[in-house]
C-alpha cells in the first residue's frame, strides 16, 4: 500500500518537472514581444513610430487640446449638454478634480516618444540596412512629436515635470519633480532643433508629408515656441524657413476653399495635421453636432468677429458663416461641413485636427515682425490673409506701422478669424497678454468679463489678475501618486 | 475487516494537535476594518493639527458641537486658525477663549458652520446658497493683493486653504473669525452720517421700524430680510437735494410722509426690495417689487455695471441709475444694503399704446439673417422670452411670408395650440414693459389650420374671450386694381365684432401694400389675416408681464403670430396700421 502510494507520487512529480522542460521557468510572455526583441529592424522601428502618431488619435487627447485651447476663450458659448466641470473652467472655478485637466494623454504620448528615442538607435547594431540619416529621421519625428506635446503642456500647465527617459524599468525614477516654464519651452527648442537636424522634408506622398512631421513642421513650432520665449528674431528666422521652402501657400479663397482644407485635409496649406479616420473618429460629432451638443459658436463671431454685409448678405468672409460656424444656429461648423452647407454624417466625423497650417506661420511672422518694430511687413501680412479671406470692410483696422498695440490686437482679431475652433485662440490670448511681464493683461481680463457667468464676473476678473491661475491646477491623483509635484500656488 | 487505526489509540493526540490548532489561530486577533471609511472627520482632523487648529477645536469643545462634528453629516466649516482667533480675542479684550460667553461662542459656531457641502467651485460673487445655522448668509469674493488672488469670505477674512475634504464635510481655512452682523439694517444705515438724509427719511416714513426688525422677533417669515438701495448725501445732491427739507418738500406731497399715500413714503418704499438679495441676486432677476406696492425697478447687467431702471419706454432708452459694486452687498442682521452711485425715483408715467411684434425676441434679432431668412427650429427653452409645451417653433419671413400681410414680412409659427395631450397646448409670452393702467389686447395673426379655440390669459387672469383662430373674414372684392372690404363691412362694423385689419388703409402711394401676386394691384384688406380682441387687462405695475394661451379646442393645424397690440382702452383701437414692409400707416 504505502509503496504504490510512493511510485504514483514519484511519479507524479517526474511528470510535472518533466514535462514542463525549461519553458516553465521562461518568464518572457508569449503573446508579445519583449523589449530585447524589439528594437532589431528598421522595420520595427517605423512600427515604434507609427504608434507614437497612432497615440494622438486615442481618445482624450485631441478634446484635451481643444478644450485646453478654447474653453477659457470667447469663441464658444456652452449649450445644452455642456459639463458641469467645463462650465467650472469657463466660470474660473477650477479645482485640482476637474477632469479637464488631467494631462495624462499627453504623457502617454510622450513615454511612446521617449522610448523611440531611447531604444530605436539600438537597431543599428543588428539592422545593417538601417543607416543613421534614416534613423536620425525617425528619432527626429519622436523629439518633435515629444516637443509638441510638452508645448501643449506647459502653455496649459505653466511648470510641469519634464520626464525625457522612456519608462521602461523599476530603476527609472517617476517622482519626476516640476521644471520651470521657461526650462521647459528651452527644452522643447533643444529637441526641435535637434530633430530638424535629422527630419525629412518629403515622405513620398501628400497625406503622408502632412500626417506625418516635416522639417518644416518642427520649424512652425520653433516659431511658435520662440514666440512664447519672446526671442522674435529666432521666430522670424524658423517661420522664414518654412515660408522659403517653397512647398507651401494660402489656398485660393474661393468656394473650394472650405472643403480642400477642412473636409479633404492635406491640403497645400498644410504643414502638419492629426489624420482621424473611420476607424478612429474624432470626438467633435458629439461635442458641437448631436441635439446634446456640448458647444456652440459664441453670438461674438456674428457681430464683431466675422459681421455680416449689411447691404448684400451674400458677401460675406469666407472663413466665418459656411466655414467656422453656421451663423443661422450657431453650429460650430468647421469640423461638421463637407461644404459650407452639406454635413457630414455621424459616421463621417473624420476631420483633422489641424495644428499647424500655412497661413498660421504667416500671422507668426507678423507678431514677430510687429515686435522688432517692423510693423509695416506684418500689416503687409494681415492685409493679405485678410484678402484671401475676403474679410469684410467692417473689420478693417486703419494703423500707423508703429502702433504695436493695435497691431497686437490687429493680428489677435485675424487669428480669431482665421484659426476659429482650432484650439489656438486661449493661448494666443494668454501669449499677447504675458509679453513684458503681463503689459496686456487687459487682453484676458476683457474676456473673462464676457464669458464668465454674471454671477461670477467679479471673481473671475480678480482671479485672472493672479498670473498663476491662467494655468490649470496639477490633476489631484498625479498629486497623490507623485510626491515630488508640487501644486501651482494659485490652487494650494 | 479488521480496524487498523482505532480512533480511541488516537484520540488524545488527536484532540491535543486540535486545541493547538484553535490557540494559535486565537492569538492571532484578525483585524478587520470596523468603520465603513477611514476618513476623519471634522473633530478628529482639527484635533490631528493643534499647531493650527487647536483653539477652534477647543471652542467646538465647549459649544458642545464637537459631538455632531465627529458624527456623519454634510457639513462645510470655515475654520479660524488659531492666529485668526487670537486675534478676535485681543479684539474683544480677552486673553483666552474661556473667557467669552457660552452663548456668544455658540453664535460664533453656527456662523462658520452650514448644513451643506459647498467647495469653492460653488462660490459666486454673492452669497453662497445655503444658509450658515446662525441663520445669516455668508458671501463669498476675491481680493488680489500684490499680484496674489485669495478668495475672501464674507469681507472679513481670506481663505487660506480651501476645500479640505474630511468623512462628514468639507473644510476651508480662513485667517480672521467670521462675525455675523447683529445691527439691523435700520442701525447701520442710520449709524452712518454720510446716509443722514436717506436715514432720516427713513424715520420720518416709518419705515425705519420695519427695517429695524431683527429676524428673530419677525414672525412673518416673508418679512424677515430686505434690501436696501441707500442713495447717500452726495447721491442726492446729484439730483439737487441738500437736506432733509428739499427731499420732502420735493416728494412729499401730503405733507404726511407717514402715509403710505404719500409720494415721499413711496419714493423711500421704492428704494427697499422685500428679501435678501446680494448683488449677483439683484442683476439675476429682470425686476424686483418694492416697498412701494404698484412699482418696480428694473435691473440690467451692462458689462461690468448694474443699472437700476435702465428701461426703453415707447422708444425711448431712459438712462438707469448705477449701483456702486464695490460698497455694495452690506450684510445686516435683518437683510442687505447697496449704495447707489446715481439717484432714482419713482417716474410718473402714462400709459401708452405697445405695438409688439411678438418675432422681437433677443435670440431671434441676434440671427445674422434676421428679417433675411428663416430661423432654425426652437425647442422649449431656446428663447428666453416664449415658452410652450412642446414641438418646434420658427421665426419665418418672405418669401414664404410674402402671401400674408404681416408687418415686417416676418412672423412666428408654432406647430399646434390643441388640447391633444401629445402636442402643444400652450404658449407663454413675456411681454414687454407696460406702464400701469388699462388695455385693451389685440392678437394678430395669420388665419390657419390651427387654434379653434384659445383661451388668453394675463399673468394668470383669464380674459373673457375664447379666440378663434380658424375663421376667415369675409372675402376681399376686386374694385378697380384695389382689393378691399366686401360690401357691408368696413373697419367699424369689424372693431364692433372684435377684429381689425392691422395693414394698409391709407391710399397714399407710400402707405399702399402690393398685392402678393400681382404687384400692380393693391390691397387694404385680406381675410385670412387680422386681429382679434382678446379683452381688456389691467396692468396693476409697470414691468413685463406674462401673457399666455391656452388651447381649449382639439384639431391638428399650425398657428401663426405676427404682433400682439396693447392699446389703452381709452385710445383708438385702429391706427395705426403696419405694413410689410415696415412702414408704420398713421391714422389720417
Amino acid at each position: 500500500m504505502l509503496k504504490k502510494t510512493s511510485y504514483t507520487a514519484l511519479l507524479s512529480i517526474g511528470l510535472l518537472f518533466g514535462s514542463s522542460c525549461d519553458s516553465y521557468l521562461d518568464l518572457k510572455p508569449k503573446d508579445g514581444i519583449v523589449r530585447q526583441e524589439f528594437w532589431q529592424t528598421k522595420e520595427q522601428v517605423a512600427a515604434a513610430v507609427n504608434g507614437c502618431y497612432a497615440s494622438l488619435l486615442a481618445p482624450p487627447l485631441v478634446e484635451n487640446l481643444f478644450l485646453w485651447g478654447e474653453l477659457r476663450a470667447d469663441l464658444l458659448q456652452p449649450s445644452s449638454g455642456v459639463r458641469g466641470s467645463e462650465l467650472n473652467v469657463i466660470n474660473v472655478n477650477i479645482e485640482a478634480t476637474n477632469q479637464i485637466a488631467n494631462w495624462s494623454a499627453l504623457y502617454t504620448t510622450i513615454n511612446y516618444c521617449n522610448t523611440v528615442i531611447e531604444f530605436a538607435p539600438q537597431a543599428l547594431q543588428t539592422d545593417n540596412t538601417l543607416t543613421q540619416a534614416t534613423l536620425n529621421a525617425y528619432v527626429g519625428e519622436a523629439l518633435a512629436l515629444r516637443a509638441l506635446m510638452y508645448f501643449y503642456l506647459t502653455r496649459s500647465f505653466g511648470d510641469v515635470p519634464l520626464v525625457l527617459n522612456a519608462t521602461s524599468s523599476d530603476k527609472v525614477d517617476l517622482q519626476v519633480p516640476k521644471s520651470p516654464q521657461r526650462e521647459v519651452l528651452l527644452q522643447i527648442v533643444k529637441d526641435l532643433k535637434k530633430a530638424e537636424e535629422g527630419l525629412l522634408t518629403n515622405y513620398g506622398t501628400q497625406d503622408l508629408n502632412k500626417g506625418r512631421i516635416t522639417k518644416h513642421a518642427a520649424n512652425a513650432m520653433l516659431a511658435d515656441v520662440y514666440l512664447w520665449l519672446e526671442d522674435y528674431e529666432n521666430s522670424l528666422a524658423a517661420a522664414d524657413k518654412v515660408i522659403n521652402s517653397g512647398q507651401f501657400g494660402l489656398l485660393a479663397g474661393d468656394n473650394t476653399w472650405f472643403s480642400t482644407l477642412f473636409y479633404q485635409g492635406g491640403s497645400n496649406e498644410s504643414i502638419f495635421e492629426i489624420y482621424f479616420n473611420q476607424i478612429q473618429q474624432n470626438p467633435f460629432h458629439n461635442m458641437f453636432a448631436a441635439s446634446t451638443r456640448r458647444f456652440r459658436a459664441a453670438i461674438k463671431l456674428n457681430e464683431e468677429i466675422y459681421t455680416s454685409d449689411p447691404i448684400d448678405p451674400t458677401n460675406k468672409d469666407i472663413r466665418g458663416d459656411g466655414a467656422a460656424l453656421k451663423m443661422n444656429d450657431n453650429t460650430i461648423w468647421k469640423y461638421q461641413g463637407v461644404n459650407s452647407s452639406v454635413a457630414r454624417s455621424s459616421s463621417e466625423s473624420t476631420a483633422h485636427w489641424f495644428v499647424y497650417r500655412y497661413a498660421d506661420v504667416l500671422l507668426m511672422k507678423a507678431e514677430a515682425l510687429n515686435q522688432v518694430g517692423r510693423g509695416q511687413e506684418a500689416l503687409n501680412i494681415i492685409q493679405t490673409i485678410r484678402e484671401r479671406g475676403n474679410a469684410l470692410p467692417a473689420t478693417e483696422k486703419v494703423l500707423a506701422p508703429d502702433d504695436k498695440d493695435g497691431i497686437t490686437d490687429y493680428i489677435l482679431d485675424e487669428r480669431a478669424r482665421e484659426f476659429a475652433f482650432e484650439g489656438k485662440r486661449w493661448y494666443d490670448l494668454l501669449r499677447n497678454a504675458k509679453r513684458n511681464n503681463y503689459e496686456r493683461i487687459d487682453l484676458l481680463l476683457g474676456i473673462v468679463s464676457t464669458t464668465a457667468s454674471p454671477e461670477n464676473q467679479q471673481s473671475a476678473i480678480t482671479k485672472y489678475r493672479d498670473h498663476n491661475s491662467h494655468y490649470f491646477p496639477i490633476f489631484h491623483r498625479e498629486i497623490e501618486t507623485n510626491k515630488n509635484l508640487v501644486q501651482n500656488p494659485f490652487y494650494q | 475487516m479488521e480496524n487498523r487505526f482505532p480512533i480511541s489509540k488516537y484520540l488524545g493526540l488527536v484532540s491535543a494537535m486540535l486545541l493547538l490548532l484553535f490557540t494559535v489561530n486565537a492569538c492571532q486577533d484578525e483585524d478587520f476594518e470596523m468603520t465603513t471609511t477611514s476618513d476623519v472627520n471634522i473633530t478628529e482632523y482639527l484635533k490631528q493639527e493643534p499647531g493650527r487648529f487647536s483653539l477652534f477645536s477647543k471652542i467646538l469643545g465647549i459649544t458642545k458641537a464637537e459631538g455632531s462634528l465627529s458624527a456623519y453629516g454634510t457639513y462645510t466649516t470655515f475654520v479660524p486658525t488659531n492666529a485668526a482667533i487670537e486675534a478676535y480675542l485681543r479684539q474683544q479684550g480677552k486673553a483666552s477663549v474661556e473667557e467669552l460667553e457660552v452663548n456668544e461662542l455658540t453664535n460664533l459656531v453656527r456662523f462658520h458652520l452650514i448644513r451643506d457641502t459647498i467647495t469653492t467651485k460653488d462660490f459666486t460673487d454673492g452669497k453662497l446658497r445655503t444658509a450658515t445655522m446662525n441663520g445669516q448668509y455668508i458671501i463669498t469674493g476675491a481680493q488680489n493683493v500684490g499680484g496674489e488672488t485669495k478668495l475672501t469670505i464674507n469681507k472679513q477674512a481670506v481663505l487660506e486653504q480651501p476645500d479640505i475634504r474630511v468623512g462628514n464635510g468639507i473644510i476651508h481655512v480662513i485667517d480672521n473669525v467670521l462675525k455675523p452682523s447683529k445691527q439691523t439694517l435700520a442701525q447701520m444705515i442710520s449709524g452712518n452720517p454720510e446716509f443722514s438724509i436717506f436715514s432720516q427719511a427713513l424715520r420720518e416714513t416709518g419705515l425705519y421700524d420695519v427695517l429695524n426688525v431683527l429676524p428673530e422677533n419677525q414672525p412673518d417669515s416673508t418679512k424677515m430680510f430686505n434690501t436696501v438701495l441707500v442713495e447717500s448725501n452726495a447721491v442726492l445732491a446729484k439730483a439737487g437735494i441738500n437736506s432733509y427739507e428739499e427731499l420732502k418738500a420735493k416728494y412729499s406731497d401730503t405733507g404726511n410722509p407717514a402715509s403710505p399715500a404719500d409720494s415721499l413714503y413711496l419714493f423711500v418704499g421704492y428704494h427697499i426690495l422685500p428679501g435678501l438679495k446680494y448683488l449677483p441676486d439683484v442683476f439675476t432677476a429682470p425686476s424686483h417689487p418694492t416697498l412701494s406696492p404698484l412699482d418696480v425697478v428694473t435691473t440690467k447687467l451692462v458689462g461690468s455695471t448694474i443699472l437700476i431702471n435702465d428701461d426703453t419706454f415707447n422708444g425711448v432708452h431712459e438712462k438707469g441709475a448705477e449701483i456702486n459694486r464695490t460698497a455694495s452687498d452690506n450684510s445686516a442682521a435683518n437683510g442687505v444694503f447697496h449704495i447707489m452711485e446715481a439717484p432714482y425715483a419713482i417716474k410718473v408715467r402714462f400709459p401708452f399704446a405697445v405695438y409688439w411684434e411678438v418675432t422681437d425676441q433677443p435670440e431671434i434679432r441676434k440671427l445674422s439673417n434676421y428679417r433675411k431668412g428663416n430661423s432654425p427650429k426652437y425647442n422649449p427653452g431656446d428663447l428666453q422670452d416664449v415658452n410652450w409645451q412642446m414641438g418646434s417653433v420658427q421665426y419665418i419671413v418672405a418669401p414664404e411670408a410674402r402671401k400674408f400681410y404681416v408687418y415686417n414680412n416676418d412672423f412666428l409659427q408654432f406647430p399646434a395650440l390643441r388640447t391633444n395631450v401629445a402636442a402643444n397646448s400652450w404658449i407663454e409670452f413675456k411681454t414687454p414693459m407696460l406702464v400701469k393702467g388699462r388695455y385693451k389686447v389685440w392678437i394678430c395673426f395669420i388665419r390657419r389650420g390651427g387654434g379653434g379655440g384659445v383661451q388668453v390669459s394675463f399673468n394668470g387672469k383669464v380674459l373673457p374671450k375664447i379666440l378663434n383662430l380658424r375663421e376667415s373674414l369675409p372675402g376681399e372684392v376686386l374694385v378697380g386694381s384695389h382689393w378691399t372690404y366686401p360690401q357691408g363691412v368696413t373697419p367699424e362694423s369689424l372693431e364692433a365684432l372684435g377684429k381689425k385689419i392691422t395693414f394698409g388703409g391709407r391710399p397714399e402711394a407710400q402707405f399702399a401694400v402690393p398685392y402678393y401676386n400681382n404687384p400692380n394691384q393693391t390691397i387694404d384688406y385680406y381675410r385670412d389675416n387680422y386681429a382679434l380682441l382678446a379683452g381688456t387687462i389691467d396692468v396693476e405695475k409697470t414691468d413685463r408681464h406674462t401673457l399666455r394661451m391656452d388651447a381649449v379646442w382639439e384639431g391638428s393645424g399650425d398657428v401663426q403670430f405676427d404682433m400682439i397690440h396693447f392699446i389703452p382702452e381709452n385710445e383708438d383701437q385702429l391706427w395705426p396700421k403696419f405694413n410689410p414692409d415696415g412702414t408704420i400707416v398713421p391714422k389720417p
